[in-house]
C-alpha cells in the first residue's frame, strides 16, 4: 500500500513539473500561444453555429429546448477544451513515436510508460477559448432554464464532467493504440477525429441504435451528454451509475490493450 | 502546333498523370475520405429531421425538407471533392527551399501545382460524381425531390469551375508563406472560415439576408453553396447563368491576383538550403 502511495505521489510531482515546464515553454512563443487560442476559437464558433440554428428554428429534441442545446454545447466545449489541452497533442503523437521508434528513450524512464506518453505535453492556449466560452454558455443556459443552484446539481454536474473527461481519454486513446499493430494509422486517426463530430448535438437527436452504440459500446456520447441531462432531471439512476462505472471500466480496457500493444512494439529503425 | 507547345502540353500532362498516380497510391485514404464525408451528413440528417418534425412551416430558411437534406448530403460530398491540401506543400517549398528546383528548371510553379492538383482530383471526381448522381436519383425517386436531371450537365461545368476557384483561393492563401514564418495556424483558421463562408457546414441562408448580401461580393459561395442550389432547383435558369458568369469572373480575377502575389513573394524568397 505504501509503495502504491509513493508511486502516486511521485507521478503527481512529475506531472506538476511537466505542467510548469510546458507553461514556461509556451510563454516563450507568445505568437503561437495567441494563434492556438484563435484556432480553437474557430472550432468553438462552428459549434456555436449549431446552437444558433437550434434557436432560430426553435428545435425540440425529445423534449430538449434550444436552451438545453446551449447547456449541452457549453458542457461539450468545456470537456473538449480540457481534452485538447491535456491529452490531444500526446495522442496525436503516439503513432509517430511508434513508427519512428522514438518510444525507445521513453521506455527506459523509471516511470509508467502510459503516463509519460499520454500526459507529457500540456497545452495552455488551446483550451482557453473552449473553457471560457463553455462556462459562459453553461451559466447562461443554467439561468434561462431556471435550474436550481444547489449542492446536488453542482456536485452531479461537475462529477459527470469529470467522468466525461476521463471517458474522452479512453475513447480517443483506444484507436491510437492500434498503431502498435498497424504502423500506418491515418485511417483510424481520421475516423476517431470524425467521431468527435457526433457530439455537436445532444445524443437524443439520433435514432435508438446509434444512441445505444454510442452509450454502451463505444461510449462517445458519454463524453458530454450526461451532465446536462442530470441537471435537467432526464437521467435515470441506471445511466447515472453507468456514468460512474464506464470511465473505470474503459480505463481498465485501455490499460489492457495498451499492455498488449507494448508487447508488440518492435522499436522500428533502431 | 509548334514543337515548343507540344512539349509544353506533354510536360504538364505528365504532371497531371503523376497527380492521378499518387492519388491512386493512397486508396485507403480515399475510401476514408468518403467515410468522413458521411459523418456530418448523418448528423445533419438527424438535425434537420428534428427541426422539420417540430416546425409548423413547410419551409425552413426557405428550404423544403428534401431540399435541405439534398443540401446536407451534397455539401458533405462537395466539401471533400473540392478540398485542397497543396497549400501545406507550397508553404514547405517556400520555407525549406523546395522552390529552387523550379527556378532552375523549365517548369512553371503555378502550372505544375494546378496540373498536379487536377490530376490528384481526377479519379476522386469520377467516383464522387458517381456518388452524387446515385444520391440525386435516390432523392428524386425516394424523397420525390423536384430535381431536373438536365441540370446535371450544368452541374458538371459549375463544379469544374468551383474546383478551379477553390484551387485559386487556396493558392492565394498559400503565398502568405512568403511573408509569415509560422503559417500552419493561419491555414487552419482560414480553412475553417472559408468552409463556413462557402456554405460547407450550413446553407448561408442561416446567417440572414444582410450577411448574404455581403457574401455576394466574395468568391466563396460559388464553390459549394451555388452548385448545390443549382441542382436542388432553388435557382432559376437566369440566376444559374448569372452565377456561371460570376464564377468565370472570379476565376480570372483570382488567377491574376495569384500571379501578382507570387511575383511579389518571389522577390522575398531567399532560397534556403539551396
Amino acid at each position: 500500500m505504501n509503495e502504491i502511495l509513493k508511486e502516486i505521489r511521485k507521478h503527481c510531482f512529475i506531472y506538476l513539473l511537466i505542467a510548469k515546464n510546458c507553461l514556461i515553454g509556451q510563454m516563450e512563443y507568445r505568437f503561437n500561444f495567441v494563434m492556438g487560442f484563435f484556432i480553437e476559437f474557430m472550432w468553438l464558433f462552428v459549434r456555436i453555429l449549431y446552437v444558433i440554428v437550434a434557436y432560430q428554428t426553435n428545435i425540440v429534441i425529445n423534449g430538449l429546448t434550444p436552451d438545453a442545446v446551449l447547456l449541452y454545447t457549453g458542457t461539450y466545449s468545456i470537456i473538449i477544451g480540457v481534452y485538447t489541452g491535456l491529452f490531444g497533442h500526446n495522442f496525436y503523437e503516439l503513432p509517430e513515436h511508434i513508427r519512428n521508434g522514438t518510444l525507445d528513450t521513453l521506455i527506459t524512464k523509471p516511470i509508467s510508460l502510459q503516463f509519460i506518453i499520454t500526459l507529457r505535453n500540456i497545452n495552455f492556449s488551446w483550451p482557453l477559448s473552449d473553457v471560457i466560452g463553455g462556462i459562459t454558455m453553461v451559466v447562461l443556459a443554467w439561468n434561462r432554464l431556471g435550474i436550481n443552484v444547489n449542492i446536488i446539481n453542482i456536485v452531479g454536474f461537475s462529477g459527470l464532467i469529470l467522468s466525461g473527461i476521463l471517458i474522452s481519454y479512453s475513447v480517443f486513446l483506444l484507436p491510437r493504440i492500434f498503431s502498435f499493430w498497424l504502423v500506418k494509422t491515418n485511417a483510424i486517426t481520421s475516423i476517431s477525429e470524425e467521431l468527435h463530430g457526433f457530439n455537436r448535438m445532444p445524443y437524443l437527436i439520433y435514432n435508438k441504435w446509434i444512441q445505444r452504440i454510442g452509450i454502451f459500446v463505444l461510449p462517445i456520447f458519454l463524453v458530454a451528454n450526461f451532465p446536462p441531462l442530470f441537471v435537467l432531471h432526464r437521467l435515470s439512476y441506471i445511466y447515472i451509475l453507468w456514468g460512474i462505472v464506464a470511465p473505470i471500466l474503459f480505463g481498465f480496457i485501455v490499460r489492457m490493450v495498451w499492455n498488449a500493444g507494448i508487447r508488440n512494439y518492435t522499436s522500428a529503425s533502431s | 502546333m509548334s514543337i515548343q507547345s507540344v512539349n509544353w502540353v506533354k510536360k504538364y500532362t505528365r504532371v497531371f498523370i503523376l497527380g492521378v498516380q499518387s492519388s491512386m497510391e493512397y486508396r485507403a485514404d480515399f475510401l476514408l475520405t468518403i467515410f468522413s464525408a458521411f459523418v456530418p451528413i448523418v448528423i445533419q440528417y438527424f438535425l434537420w429531421s428534428a427541426i422539420f418534425n417540430n416546425s409548423s412551416e413547410a419551409k425552413v430558411y426557405g428550404y423544403t425538407f428534401t431540399q435541405m437534406i439534398t443540401y446536407s448530403i451534397l455539401s458533405g460530398i462537395f466539401s471533400k471533392l473540392l478540398a485542397t491540401g497543396f497549400e501545406w506543400e507550397v508553404a514547405s517549398d517556400i520555407k525549406s527551399g523546395g522552390l529552387n528546383k523550379f527556378i532552375v528548371q523549365p517548369i512553371g510553379y503555378f502550372l505544375y501545382r494546378i496540373s498536379n492538383f487536377l490530376g490528384g482530383k481526377f479519379i476522386n471526381s469520377i467516383v464522387m460524381m458517381f456518388i452524387t448522381l446515385s444520391t440525386l436519383v435516390v432523392l428524386k425517386y425516394y424523397l420525390r425531390n423536384q430535381i431536373e436531371i438536365e441540370r446535371i450537365f450544368f452541374l458538371l461545368v459549375i463544379l469544374f469551375l468551383a474546383l478551379l476557384l477553390n484551387f485559386l483561393i487556396f493558392f492565394c492563401v498559400s503565398t502568405l508563406a512568403f511573408w509569415m514564418i509560422e503559417i500552419w495556424q493561419v491555414f487552419t483558421i482560414l480553412g475553417i472560415v472559408i468552409n463556413v463562408a462557402s456554405g460547407g457546414i450550413f446553407p448561408l441562408d442561416i446567417f440572414g439576408k444582410k450577411f448574404l448580401r455581403v457574401i455576394e461580393f466574395l468568391p466563396f459561395k460559388y464553390t459549394i453553396y451555388f452548385p448545390i442550389n443549382v441542382i436542388s432547383g432553388k435557382l432559376n435558369y437566369n440566376d444559374l447563368s448569372k452565377g456561371i458568369l460570376i464564377q468565370l469572373f472570379w476565376v480570372v480575377f483570382l488567377f491574376i491576383l495569384s500571379n501578382y502575389l507570387w511575383k511579389k513573394g518571389m522577390k522575398k524568397y531567399v532560397a534556403v538550403g539551396g
